[in-house]
């Protein structure tokens, strides 16, 4: 009760504040901050997985347009999708490195975390316009 | 302030309640993960870390690839 009572909080702050980018997931940040909470290093390596994934979809879906030779209607993503491809990659590495060298992620250390999270929720999400993901119903 | 100050502010309140009560779900189902994978116990290896770096590389090669390819389409 503490809790919800505490995210609550945050995010009538969040609102009376109208502050730029207060997201779900920098609220969740700023709670795991206030908590010290620390994210596993398999738990961040399952993250750095799952952008690898998509990355990889992201290829398919690439390879897919090269194949039929198509630039435009479903294939019009391609430059999006690379681009989004490339900053997970990049939010990745990040994360990667600071396991290599601490182990555990506290959250709200360099943003690694948030900013891998976030990558693969932006890449996920072109990646559903273009139809090659398809979230799962329960996410 | 006036009644039709409070009467506005009342309004807006009311409007935003949907909107507010499912970004407090949402937020308190996202909080409570996080929570939950943060009790998970579990420390990867560096030889993990290490075989995810390996598959990283190949993949970006191959997305690279296939985006030389893609951007050479428009050219053609």
């Amino acid at each position: 009760m503490k809790l919800f009572k505490l995210v609550a909080g945050l995010a009538m702050a969040c609102l009376l504040l109208s502050v730029a980018g207060c997201t779900t997931t920098g609220l969740v940040s700023a709670v795991g901050q206030a908590t010290g909470v620390t994210i596993p290093s398999s738990k961040a390596l399952a993250v750095a997985d799952s952008l690898r994934t998509a990355e990889d979809l992201a290829t398919t879906y690439l390879s897919g347009c090269v194949a039929a030779k198509s630039h435009t209607g479903a294939c019009a993503y391609g430059d999006t999708v690379y681009n989004d491809a490339k900053a997970a990659n990049i939010a990745r590495d990040n994360l990667l490195a600071f396991i290599s060298q601490h182990g555990d992620v506290p959250l709200g250390a360099g943003g690694v975390y948030d900013a891998a999270t976030t990558a693969l929720s932006t890449l996920q999400s072109v990646l559903t316009q273009t139809g090659v993901y398809k979230p799962a119903a329960n996410s | 302030m006036n009644s039709t100050t409070i009467t506005a502010i009342i309004n807006l309140v009311t409007a935003l309640l949907p909107t507010l009560e499912a970004g407090a779900v949402t937020l308190y189902a996202d909080v409570k993960q996080l929570l939950a994978d943060a009790n998970a116990s579990g420390a990867a290896t560096p030889d993990q870390v290490s075989q995810v770096q390996a598959l990283d590389a190949a993949s970006d090669a191959a997305l690279e690839k296939a985006h030389a390819a893609y951007a050479a389409l428009a050219t053609n």
